[in-house]
């Protein structure tokens, strides 16, 4: 009875599928008070006054927090805000609708400041500052160099230069982030949407004061998160501290609209690169700069980073100079979207695999063939040491089971008649997996187990995935494990899922505790049994004699035997490697530029698959957010720094109509990761390998029109086709 | 959410049009899906809205000669219309949901400049029948939208509904960014074809100026001439030629003008 | 005002002030399945079922609705059930943000007859999931329609 590698449905539905699942909004507690947020409509702003005065003697507001009402009430920080919907006060009422009628009752005082809100101008020595104690714009600037770069570059038969920007994106969660907070005078809780419970409980401990264990952070059902909601957000602080001082609980859900401006977005890299390759299509060095849009505080750190020394990818490349700087604008904070840096790194190197490509006048599989790194482990040229694999074996059977060359036939064939089609592919080798996770088991009376994970799952599907590893550990069904996620009262501390390190470092965890519960009920049953005793299947024997799990338990509480019942496991995991190979078929139409997604297909060795059902949901999903990256979605702002695509009917997050099908494939060996999972990470793959295939089909189709035609950012709009088809 | 209101139901036309003409800050509300979305936004707010909802009078579909659309008619009832221009301009609005609600009144009154009933209603020609305190009006749909969400109701007046004749020929293409948005330009043609010729057409375009408009100098070309492929051309041409399109985030004036054109050719090559 | 709501056959009448949503008072009427996404009726989690047709719940006054025949995703019957059950089979949610809405459109859809691929497609375009990229909800819901 092995679960791991079943595509198994989820354990989680039976909630989900009755709309009995409990979102942040469904959190329902007697007396509950509002909270809601007056937002800035400027992007840079002196914030002179705020006057509470009317709204305080409106019926039904409670109270009203603002920038003089000291930490942790950090509103407008230096007297200022920084972007469009930055918070200035907070207002808590006994009803959600006469909150809002209340927000508009604030009056605030604002000395407008030029807003800067491009890269370019942000470097501009006479731009205006987004924080003053920097002296400029750059918020982060480094270097990351391996080999001799220059010497190669002057050696090379050709240097390729160019520029590709990406867009900024709006996460754009289904749910918005929400948060409701309660003290009973004993304990501080905190429901937030929210990534990381542990994190937010000793942000509001701190904040206050208070000890860690008298604060409990829990993570209700999340509605995705997309990584949008892995930093502890002022809001979370803010609106348990009103539930602290006022002694009530307090809730706040974020409007659609606010929830645009409030919540981090993604993305927002620009690439200047350089590269030297000899005429036979090796890429001997790799230089450039990596600008991060980081909007209006610094939470993004690492993003440019991780583009930076992820910018080979799957390649061969011995020098590289890759500098990563980031420039503070007068936007919303820029912080990790799905992949965050990944996706970026990826695109930029396919991008540039295909530049290099169109110099050299040489086939795209062919130059990626001729650069793909040959024996693994492989350190890059950065230092990143890439752990397992056989990339050059995975491209050819991912190209061939993908069916690659039949589909380009196929295009040709559809040119014929007038329908142009374009394929493109992607190579990607992506970093997952980082830092501790935690589990803990306990064994039951009952033989059942339950395992509390500080994974933070919002759609994943881990509760089953845990429990698939478990039971396969301890060699019992499925069914007698219940998994619970998401509370640090269950958990002391753990980091949360994002990443794509949930199953390799929660699940290992997971293993550890079950291996090590095995343990210790095995010393027990060696004491009853008077014999050094086997496991199988629940069951401990040895001398003809045997006791099951459940007596085994019922044994220690009763004092016949001795064992801990629970058991915790922290893991530590290195990062690890999975690669892939996806395709994308788009058609093009050329008169007026609008493309459409019509197939979709990955091949990924991404290790050891739990549950081929979940991940491939996870690639399906995933590749539609990278397909909207690269055609549909992009965060807009005038040029006052208003962001005009505000809300969901502004911004283009695709429906049914605009979904392809998709084929998803998993490598027939995979290359397992040293962790007890053996699982390398699927939750971002698709999101990194997308965009690049489908801006090389897109590139593709267009190339059947005007030969030669390039496409330098994402998205590429309709409009922008029509204009590089002119 | 959305601000306070004053909210009365009306049960009949003249009840309806009494509480409007008497109370200023009065509104109609009728399906609600353009009317709510503001007042959610606070981008709008009303002291009374008048829930013209169970309003009988403005509640009825007819075939005849005529097509005879009441106000209250929801798209979808017009997703499986017999009139097969109806539907093709039905199926292009929004989602299920909203054509579930949204009524035909409404997106007239409502005269969004991206709405696409306006546009095609002004392709068929079609009469405005209202309802005011001055009694009953009937306003050629050439007179109707006067501008971005202006139209020539009166105060206190309400569409009661429409008139036109189901064209013999008809089309309706629209470009849009996500599935059934708000059109970045659509192109709505009506027309007569006898022994090869086009008798008549009319060709009414939205996202070719700050309103719905007809494309005067595409319908003069096309009247009887064969609908051949160079006629198409040079009527795709006029098209661009004729167009004041707007700009905004979702399409520059250029590109408008582009589309209008191809949506020009393809909807004449479906009549 | 007062209103009486018939949701799921169970009959409530209400007093509810006349700019509070449907949405709202579905919520606070216990139907916590019915959920707000966004606030321009674009994303389609609050679809609920009025009077036969799939509405979007934060886009309608609850006045409206009054007197009218609602229908959630706490529903439950044959078809509802089977959904459920293709659903889980085809792992069609994911974070369960948009299943509600997906959910009350689908039954629609299979209630009404649909009849192709596209046409599924097109009756689920109303509701935005950010998860799953719509495949396993458009197989589920051909599956139960027989397509
Ligand atoms: C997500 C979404 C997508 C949409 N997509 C499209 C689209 O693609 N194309 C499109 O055309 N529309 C679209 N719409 C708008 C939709 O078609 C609306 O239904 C329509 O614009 C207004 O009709 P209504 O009955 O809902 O009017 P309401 O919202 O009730 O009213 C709109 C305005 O008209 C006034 N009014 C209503 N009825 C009358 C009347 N009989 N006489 C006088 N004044 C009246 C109201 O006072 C109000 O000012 C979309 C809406 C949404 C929410
Ligand atoms: S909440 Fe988004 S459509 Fe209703
Ligand atoms: S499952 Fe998350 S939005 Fe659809």
């Amino acid at each position: 009875m092995k679960y791991v590698g079943r595509p198994i449905p989820r354990v989680e539905d039976e909630l989900i599928l009755r709309g009995k699942a409990t979102y942040v909004d469904d959190v329902e507690i007697p007396g509950m008070l509002y909270a809601g947020f007056v937002r800035s409509p400027y992007a840079h702003a002196r914030v002179l006054k705020v006057d509470f005065s009317d709204v305080l003697k409106t019926p039904g507001v409670v109270a009203a927090f603002g920038p003089g009402d000291g930490e942790p009430f950090s509103f407008a920080p230096g007297g200022k805000v920084r972007y469009q919907g930055e918070a200035v006060a907070m207002v808590v009422a006994r009803d959600r609708y006469v909150l809002y009628d209340a927000l508009e009752k604030v009056a605030v005082d604002y000395e407008p400041l030029p807003a800067v809100l491009d890269i370019n101008d942000a470097l501009r020595p006479d731009a205006p500052l987004v924080d003053e104690s920097l002296g400029n714009n750059v918020v982060h600037d480094k270097v990351y160099e391996g080999g001799d770069p220059d010497r190669a570059l002057k050696e090379a038969d050709v240097v390729v230069e160019g520029r590709f920007v990406i867009q900024r994106i709006i996460p754009s969660a289904m749910e918005p982030r929400g948060v409701v907070a309660a003290y009973d005078g004993d304990v501080l809780t905190i429901w937030s949407s929210t990534q990381v419970p542990f994190d937010v409980r000793k942000e509001v401990a701190r904040a206050l004061g208070l000890p860690l264990s008298r604060v409990r952070a829990i993570q209700p059902f999340v509605g995705g998160a997309f990584g949008s909601k892995l930093l502890v957000y002022p809001e979370e602080v803010w609106v348990a501290t009103a539930a602290y001082r006022l002694k009530a609980p307090v809730k706040w859900v974020a409007t659609r609209s606010e929830d645009f401006k409030a919540t981090t977005h993604g993305r927002a890299l620009t690439l200047e690169y350089k590269v030297g390759a000899s005429r036979d299509g090796r890429i001997l060095a790799v230089t450039g700069t990596v600008y991060a849009d980081a909007g209006a505080y610094y939470w993004g750190e690492g993003l440019a980073d991780t583009a930076a020394q992820m910018l080979p990818g799957p390649y061969d490349i011995r020098h590289g100079r890759v500098r990563a700087v980031a420039v503070l604008t007068n936007k919303t904070p820029l912080s990790a979207y799905r992949g965050a840096g990944r996706p970026e790194a990826t695109l930029f190197i396919e991008r540039i695999m295909d530049h290099v490509a169109d110099v050299l006048g040489m086939d795209r599989v062919e130059i990626r063939r001729r650069n793909l790194i040959r024996q693994l482990p492989y350190r890059n040229v950065f230092g990143i040491t890439y752990d397992t694999g056989d990339y050059p074996t995975a491209f050819e059977r991912g190209l061939e089971r993908l069916g690659y060359r039949d589909l380009k036939r196929w295009a040709d064939e559809e040119a014929k008649r007038g329908r142009i089609i374009g394929v493109g592919f992607s190579v990607y080798v992506e970093i997952t997996t980082f830092g501790y996770e935690t589990a803990v088991l306990r064994a039951e009376r009952d033989g059942s187990f339950t395992l509390y994970t500080a994974l933070t799952p919002h759609g994943q599907g881990l509760a089953t995935a845990l429990a698939q590893v478990v039971a396969d550990e301890l060699e019992i069904p499925m069914e007698s494990i219940k998994v619970y996620w998401g509370d640090t009262a269950y958990v002391g501390d753990g980091i949360g899922t994002m990443g794509s390190r949930s199953i390799t470092a929660g699940g290992s965890a997971a293993v550890l505790a079950a291996r090590r519960l095995k343990q210790e009920l095995a010393k027990a049953a060696e004491a009853l049994l008077g014999c050094r005793p086997e496991y199988r299947e629940g069951v401990f024997q040895c001398g003809g004699r045997s006791v099951s799990i459940a007596e085994m338990v019922k044994a220690v509480y009763r004092g016949k035997a001795e064992a801990q019942l629970t058991v915790e496991a922290i893991y530590h995991a290195e990062p690890t490697f999975p690669f892939g190979v996806h395709l994308a078929v788009v058609e093009l139409d050329p008169e007026t530029g609008f493309v459409k997604p019509l197939l979709y297909e990955s091949y990924d060795d991404v290790g050891v698959v739990v549950n081929p059902l979940l991940a491939a949901g996870q690639v399906m999903g995933g590749a539609l957010q990278g397909i909207a990256q690269a055609l549909y979605e992009e965060a807009i702002y005038d040029e006052t720094g208003n962001l005009v695509t505000s809300n969901l009917a502004f911004y283009y997050v695709p429906t049914a109509a605009e979904a392809p099908r998709y084929e998803v494939y998993f490598a027939e060996e995979p290359h397992p990761s040293k962790h007890p999972t053996g699982t390398k990470g699927v939750g971002e793959a698709a999101t990194i390998a997308s965009t690049p295939a489908v801006i090389m089909a897109v590139e593709d189709a267009m190339r059947r029109v005007k030969p030669g035609v390039r496409i330098d950012k994402t998205p590429i709009t309709p409009e922008d086709v029509w204009r590089l088809l002119r | 959410m959305i601000p306070r209101f004053e909210y009365i139901r009306v049960f009949s036309l003249p009840e309806a049009v009494d509480v409007l003409s008497r109370r200023e800050d009065a509104a109609p509300l009728a399906g609600g899906q353009s009317l709510i979305p503001m007042l959610k936004l606070r981008v709008a707010s009303y002291g009374v809205l008048v829930d013209i909802g169970r309003v009988r009078e403005l509640r009825y579909l007819r075939y005849g000669d005529v097509v005879e659309v009441g106000a209250l008619v929801r798209h979808y009832e017009l997703e499986e219309s017999p009139c097969g221009f109806l539907r093709g301009v039905a199926v292009r609005i929004g989602d299920p949901q909203v054509r579930s609600l949204g009524t035909v009144g409404g997106s007239l009154a409502h005269a969004d400049p991206f709405g696409d009933w306006p546009a095609a209603m002004l392709a068929l020609g079609a009469v405005v029948k209202t309802a005011g305190p001055d009694g009953a009006r009937e306003v050629a749909i050439d007179d109707f939208v006067k501008g971005p969400y202006q139209t020539a109701l009166e105060r206190g007046e309400l569409v009661a509904g429409l008139e036109f004749r189901c064209p013999p020929r008809g089309a309706y293409v629209k470009f849009a960014r996500r599935h059934n948005d708000f059109a970045l330009t659509a192109v709505a043609v009506a027309a007569e074809v006898k022994e090869g010729h086009v008798s008549w057409a009319r060709v009414a375009a939205l996202g070719a100026a700050d309103r719905p408009v007809r494309l005067r100098k595409v319908e003069a070309l096309l009247s009887g001439v064969p609908l051949t492929a160079d006629v198409i051309a040079s009527a795709a041409e006029a098209a661009a030629k004729e167009a004041q399109p707007p700009a905004d985030f979702r399409a520059s004036a250029e590109y408008r003008r582009a589309l209008l054109s191809v949506a020009v050719k393809r909807a004449l090559g479906r009549l | 005002m007062k209103i009486a709501l018939r949701v799921n056959g169970v009959l409530h009448e209400v007093d509810v002030e006349p700019r509070k949503l449907l949405v709202h008072v579905l919520r606070e009427l216990g139907y916590k399945s019915v959920r707000v996404g966004c606030d321009t009726a674009t994303c389609g989690a609050c679809t609920v079922l009025m009077d036969g047709r799939p509405v979007k719940s934060c886009n309608v006054l609850a006045v409206q609705a009054d007197g009218a025949e609602i229908y959630t995703a706490d529903y439950s019957d044959e078809v509802m059930e089977k959904l459920r059950d293709a659903f889980k089979r085809h792992h069609a949610a994911q974070c369960g943000f948009c299943t509600s809405g997906m959910l009350t459109t689908a039954y629609y859809l299979v209630r009404r007859g649909v009849k192709s691929e596209e046409e599924v497609v097109e009756g689920l375009s109303g509701v935005l999931c950010r998860c799953t990229g719509y495949q396993n909800i458009v197989n589920a819901v051909k599956e139960v329609a027989g397509l």
